[in-house]
């Protein structure tokens, strides 16, 4: 017979004024099992601690039940304490009566009644519980981070910097990644590419940093310490050790087609490397458009080039790596506008999006930095920016707000008065969002100074009338209908999730919040952590998040992976599942519930001397999620610290 | 030959009765006989809707409650008005349980959505594209509508169908099959004032002298609509219009949707009634008629 110990906690007043404690403790007396029983204010406090120490000594007590706040506020701390006993921290049980009792039950006997019933159902499972212990698993002390842009390369940066390896993983043909795309930054306005640049070959020239683009994550296994990646590193078709990036084959290549890098608002060759500043800076055959793989033809870059490092027959490369961690940075996709049918029926040359503008306004992009109206080359006189596009839109199923489209319109202003001190320039805004160091200052500039006009109000329509794009909308401040012809419409596309994220979190076994970004374990507390060991987030995949932003949590992210490689190895959960498998009949049902791919099939043999197939769980990947034990149909599995015979008590109790 | 409870409403048992003619004639060429429904009341759209909830349920959902008793799955109205106050009827039945469980049974409505309510816009275009183009006898090859939908065909989304709310479809695709050109233009569910069609004529004056210069603007030689109230503001008010912009362009013709749609199908000019239109249609159908070699004209 379990000798229980039971501590109700008045948590200041937050239980003691809606629940009787002393009447809890009272009650806990006549349990079964029960040799002592309490009520203190503090139990989380030192002295309440002692309090629990004293009576295990006292009365011999084997079993610790608290009756308290959330198991996950103080559960480590009341399992801390009994260990200092010499008691097993699993031999503790907690009783949550502050958030699932007084915080919401409001009269004081019904409160009260509800408490000893959950004491009672905690002092069952108690009674059952049995001692856990972690085993200790290795670290692989390497990171994979995926995605090249700012915030993957300032993970591995910060990781490379610590002493460990990181392996960089970009599926472009450079890394860059958006801030690549980006003319100025805001709120200092210094050029994107002349801060991002040093530190992209910075990470290329790192030797703890092994980059691989044109590349893409195909498989992740394993676990916290212990993954091993598949990564298929797609045909170049270039002979990376030869190439000297001459760009003889590029200037000689005769196909043109839309560059992605430009936004579509210049071109590239079929093969190429998408801009100057590139990481690596040698090309790729694009092998959709290439002449040599669509009609067998040409072959041009071949005989042009002079190190003979173009390879036709280059086949993709898939390699497998051992990481301890994985970084997941991989970034944003922009709103497609075009499902805003009243804008110009959705396109228009001259309706272009903020990251067009970007490329349009760049010295090294399409224009040369002159920016010109797309359908004929003219100056633009009256530019109209647009807020919010996609962003804080039920109808578009985009309800948030995309953060960073406030800060880079106001600097689009200041970019476009600087070329066209006489043009007009009009900001049609829902409100001003510019929570950050320096940012108000910086948008009351772009107002003040450089005469952006701000009107506060949505657009309506937008249709082309001549040679001009006339907009309508309304001026909430002033209550009338405005028009205004413009010559270049700037669309603050919103920010969304990669298309692809989905995929990515389901390999990965992360989670992903309704509009597919990647979920953090704790919207506060742990914000750059995912709900599965060992894999944190970075910058924009998270939520639309801005330069700085992106590689604060950039540093963070590798923070952690920094933690975790700190340790000399791991101790596994304690509470995971556990298959019984003399009574498994392999039906396999647990390892379609798994969320986290920790349950494989496994062959074992009968005593007759057959083989059979059962489950098995691997402890270093469970995280004790239950859902496995829930959908056994034979009842074969347990989740140490929560098994079947705990529940099934707990539920007898709560039926008394 | 496939039967539709049609409900004509006020305007096209009165004022636009040449769209209740062309309607039931296209329809019927097209295979599908529409029933009107017994003995019908106002739909509400006039002030009725917006004074009381519980009238503006009733009714429609007298006319809902009739179909169900016709033994007729779906009813449609031309009338865009009419349309509206019908879908929104059973939408409020949907929603509001307490209304539906005291109205319904006295409304003779077994479910709110045991009718189906369509437009009859809606109706035709979901007729099969080959179907109607095979029945097509007079190519109306010149004519180029802007077609011209309003606010209630398409609106509220979500609850009128699948048509864009912003950028709907259906009636370009049914011109074109007729051979006729639609132009591209960007004021298709802008709104033609027939809200305040008495109380500020002003602002509908306005309103209507820009839609017709969009149009004309786009390259239309005529406007297209599938609304009463819609065509009023476009054809009765045009020459008033016209005046408040010293407008000195030709007028633009306005058609209901299912004229079009009637004269290609072959019915006789003579038949539909385009005398009943202010802005006269003539030039423009002699111009297009005689193109198509004098088939189905007079």
């Amino acid at each position: 017979m379990p000798r229980i110990g039971v501590f109700i906690c008045h948590c200041g007043i937050n239980i003691e004024k809606t629940v009787d404690t002393a009447k809890v403790a009272e009650a806990a007396r006549s349990f079964p099992g029960v040799v002592f029983a309490a009520d203190y204010k503090y139990m989380c406090s030192d002295p309440g601690q002692n309090m629990i120490l004293d009576a295990i000594r006292e009365y011999n007590l084997d079993r610790i039940v608290v009756g308290a706040c959330s198991p996950s506020l103080h559960e480590p701390t009341f399992q801390a304490c009994v260990a200092k006993a010499d008691l097993n921290p699993y031999f503790f049980e907690m009783a949550n009566l502050r958030e699932q009792v007084s915080w919401v039950t409001h009269d004081r006997e019904m409160a009260t009644e509800k408490a000893i019933q959950a004491v009672r159902m905690a002092v069952a499972k108690a009674g059952k519980s049995e001692p856990l212990a972690s085993q200790s698993l290795p670290i692989t002390k390497k990171a994979l981070v995926i995605g090249g842009g700012i915030s993957g390369i300032q993970a591995a940066l910060d990781i490379a910097e610590a002493g460990f390896p990181v392996i960089l993983v970009e599926r472009e043909p450079s890394i860059g990644g958006r801030m690549a795309q980006l003319d100025k930054t805001f709120p200092t306005l210094d050029c994107s590419a002349c801060i991002l640049t040093p530190k992209m070959v910075e990470a290329a020239r790192n030797p703890n940093i092994t980059i691989h683009t044109y590349a893409e994550v195909e498989n992740v296994a394993g676990f916290i310490g212990n993954f091993e990646v598949t990564i298929r590193k797609k045909a170049r078709s270039i002979d990376m050790s030869k190439c000297t990036g001459c760009g003889v084959c590029y200037e000689k290549c005769p196909v043109k087609v839309p560059n992605k890098f430009e936004e579509g608002t210049g071109e590239r060759k079929a093969i190429y490397v998408p801009f100057p500043q590139a990481v690596p800076n040698k090309p790729v055959i694009d092998r959709e458009v290439c002449l040599h793989f669509t009609k067998g033809k040409c072959g041009i870059c071949a005989k042009m080039c002079p190190a003979e490092a173009v390879v036709y027959n280059q086949e993709d490369e898939v390699i497998t790596e051992k990481v301890g961690a994985i970084i997941v940075a991989t970034g944003f996709d922009l709103f497609d506008t075009k499902r805003y049918e009243e804008y110009a029926g959705g396109a228009h040359p001259d309706m272009i999006t903020s990251l067009q503008f970007e490329r349009l306004i760049n010295a090294s992009g399409p224009t040369q930095g002159k920016l010109r109206r797309p359908s004929d080359g003219k100056e633009p006189e009256t530019i109209v920016f647009i807020q919010c596009v996609g962003s804080r839109d039920d109808k578009m199923g985009r309800p948030y707000c995309s953060r960073i489209c406030c800060m880079y319109t106001a600097k689009q202003t200041i970019l476009v008065r600087e070329k066209f001190p006489n043009a007009r320039i009009f900001v049609f805004f829902m409100d001003i969002r510019t929570a950050g160091k320096n940012y108000e200052e910086f948008c009351r500039r772009a107002i003040e100074d450089y005469n952006a006009e701000y009107i506060r109000g949505r657009v309506s329509k937008i249709y082309p009338s001549g040679d001009k794009l006339i907009v309508e909308g309304s001026d909430t401040i002033l209550g009338r209908p405005v028009e205004i012809a413009a010559d270049l419409v700037v669309l603050a596309a919103g920010a969304e999730a990669r298309a692809d994220a989905k995929d990515l979190a389901r390999m990965l076994g992360i989670q992903t919040d309704q509009y597919n970004f990647f979920s953090e374990a704790h919207a506060k507390l742990r914000p750059v952590e995912t709900m599965t060991g060992g894999i944190f987030l970075a910058g924009a995949c998270q939520f639309p998040r801005d330069i700085p932003d992106c590689v604060a949590s950039a540093s963070a992210s590798a923070a952690k992976a920094l933690a975790l490689f700190g340790k000399p190895e791991l101790a596994s959960l304690p509470t995971v599942a556990k298959v019984d498998e003399s009574r498994c009949s392999g039906c396999m049902a647990c390892l379609s519930v798994c969320p986290y791919s920790a349950v494989t099939m496994e062959e074992v043999k009968n005593k007759s001397g057959g083989i059979r197939e059962v489950a098995r769980v691997n402890p270093g990947v469970c995280q004790g999620c239950g859902a496995c034990a829930a959908a056994c149909n034979a009842g074969v599995i347990d989740l140490l610290g929560y098994t079947n015979e705990q529940i099934a008590c707990q539920v007898d109790a709560a039926l008394l | 030959m496939k039967k539709i409870a049609y409900f004509p409403g006020c305007s096209l048992a009165g004022m636009d009765a040449e769209y209740d003619e062309a309607s039931r004639l296209a329809a019927r060429e097209l295979g599908i006989e529409l029933v009107e429904v017994e003995d019908w009341n106002c739909c509400g759209a006039t002030s009725g809707h917006s004074t009381d909830k519980e009238l503006s349920v009733m009714l429609p959902g007298r006319t809902l409650g009739t179909v169900e008793k016709m033994g007729l799955d779906t009813v449609t109205a031309a009338c865009a008005a009419c349309f509206s106050r019908l879908v929104t009827a059973q939408e409020i039945l949907k929603e509001d349980k307490e209304m539906a469980s005291r109205l319904m049974p006295e409304l003779g409505i077994s479910s709110p959505d045991a009718v189906k309510v369509l437009s009859l816009l809606r109706v035709i275009a979901d007729i099969p594209k080959d179907e109607i183009a095979g029945k097509i006898k007079v190519r109306l090859e010149g004519l180029k509508p802007a077609c011209y939908y309003g606010c209630l065909i398409a609106r509220p989304s979500g609850l009128v169908g699948e048509e864009h709310p912003e950028n709907p479809m259906a009636m370009d695709n049914l011109m074109s099959l007729t051979g006729a050109e639609p132009v591209r233009w960007y004021h298709k569910t802008e709104c033609c004032g027939a809200a305040l069609s008495l109380s500020r004529t002003d602002i509908v004056l306005a309103m209507n002298a820009k839609l017709i210069k969009m149009a004309r603007d786009a390259g239309a030689n005529c406007i297209v609509t599938t609304c009463p109230l819609c065509f009023t503001n476009l054809d009765l008010r045009q020459p008033q219009a016209r005046k408040v912009v010293n407008e000195t362009a030709p007028p633009m013709p306005a058609f209901y949707f299912s004229e079009i749609l009637a004269l290609a199908l072959g019915i006789p000019r003579k038949k539909l009634g385009f005398d009943k239109h202010t802005i006269d249609v003539g030039p423009l159908l002699d111009h297009v008629l005689g193109a198509s070699a004098g088939k189905g004209g007079e």
